[in-house]
């Protein structure tokens, strides 16, 4: 038998063998098109590390008039996922809206998900994908003063154990 | 569940908090090998419905040690003339939220008749999700899910 595998479906066994516990195992599990090995601790017992996602709180933000401001700010460490923005015009006029995505003061080649977009009167916009925050900020810039609050949905990825 | 000489037992908590032993299913593939499957439960999804008051009222909430997902939002007006709809999200239950707190709908209109709808994914980790509507007359369906605490 060889020592590695892509998949159990590649594994041949005679049929009607005898159950034998072998002097070692390396017990595997599946990630992507990975297989990783598992631990067996001491005592011999399975032990499998698990990792959920993290969500993060947020409350409203005022979109910035006049000029744009950060408004969702990348973690001090780490990296972490904006996933949806619900923005609500809170006014009874039409307000434009845009985003930016940088790491300073942003221009037009940094547009980002909302590029002058029009937040009906009393209505909202949404926006929904997968941006990481590492280095980079999201800055905001509405139309009209006191007019869009947004809502940012955050999360960590689940991708490694985090300490 | 048994394989050979290997019994794989996994430990659950019930409702009553008493753990109880439950066996973890192994495919029986091979003599010499096999698949561990151990069943992860998501969290639950709910729905359900109430009235959008005149007043401001929490709808759903999350605690920072037990979050939820606010997944859907839709509003029916049977009231007989158009309505308007306010939405808000806060830190605190038995608030007033005002303008600076609004989400997803503020001062919106919802026609006699009509139905206004929101999907998507609010997290609502230590928040209050309040509604409230111009006058009674109006339903509010909600669905959220469950999540791990941080």
């Amino acid at each position: 038998m060889p020592d590695d595998f892509p998949d159990f479906e590649d594994l041949e066994f005679p049929i009607g063998s005898r159950t034998v516990l072998p002097d070692q195992m390396v017990l595997l599990g599946e990630h992507g098109d990975i297989m990783r090995a598992l631990l067996v601790d001491a005592d011999h017992r399975l032990v499998i590390s698990s990792v959920s996602t993290v969500h993060y709180a947020r409350l409203p933000a005022l979109v910035a008039s006049g000029a744009a401001a950060k408004i969702e700010e990348h973690p001090t460490s780490g990296i972490r996922t904006v996933f949806e923005i619900n923005v609500v015009n809170v006014t009874s006029s039409d307000v434009s809206l845009t985003f930016y995505l940088h790491d300073d003061t942003p221009g037009s080649t940094h547009v980002f998900a909302a590029n002058g977009v029009t937040v009906p009167a009393d209505g909202r916009w949404q926006w929904q994908g997968i941006v990481t925050l590492e280095t980079k900020d999201i800055w905001g810039l509405a139309g009209a003063a006191n007019s869009l609050y947004a809502f940012f949905s955050v999360r960590d990825e689940v991708s490694a154990i985090r300490e | 569940m048994t394989k050979g000489l290997i019994q794989f037992l996994g430990r659950k908590v019930t409702a009553a908090d008493n753990l109880i032993d439950k066996a973890v299913a192994v495919e029986d593939t091979y003599p010499y090998a096999g698949k561990l499957l151990a069943h992860l439960l998501p969290g639950n999804i709910v729905g359900s419905r109430t009235i959008v008051g005149s007043v401001w009222s929490v709808v759903v909430s999350g605690a920072s040690t037990s979050p939820r997902l606010l997944r859907k939002v839709e509003i029916n007006n049977a009231s007989g003339g158009d309505l308007t709809l306010r939405l808000a999200i806060m830190t605190v239950s038995g608030g007033s939220p005002a303008t600076s707190n609004a989400v997803l709908a503020w001062d919106t209109t919802v026609k006699d008749g009509g139905q206004w709808v929101w999907t998507g994914s609010i997290p609502l980790v230590g928040r209050y999700f309040y509604a409230k509507g111009s006058a009674l007359g109006m339903t509010i369906y909600s669905e959220y899910q469950d999540l791990t605490p941080a």
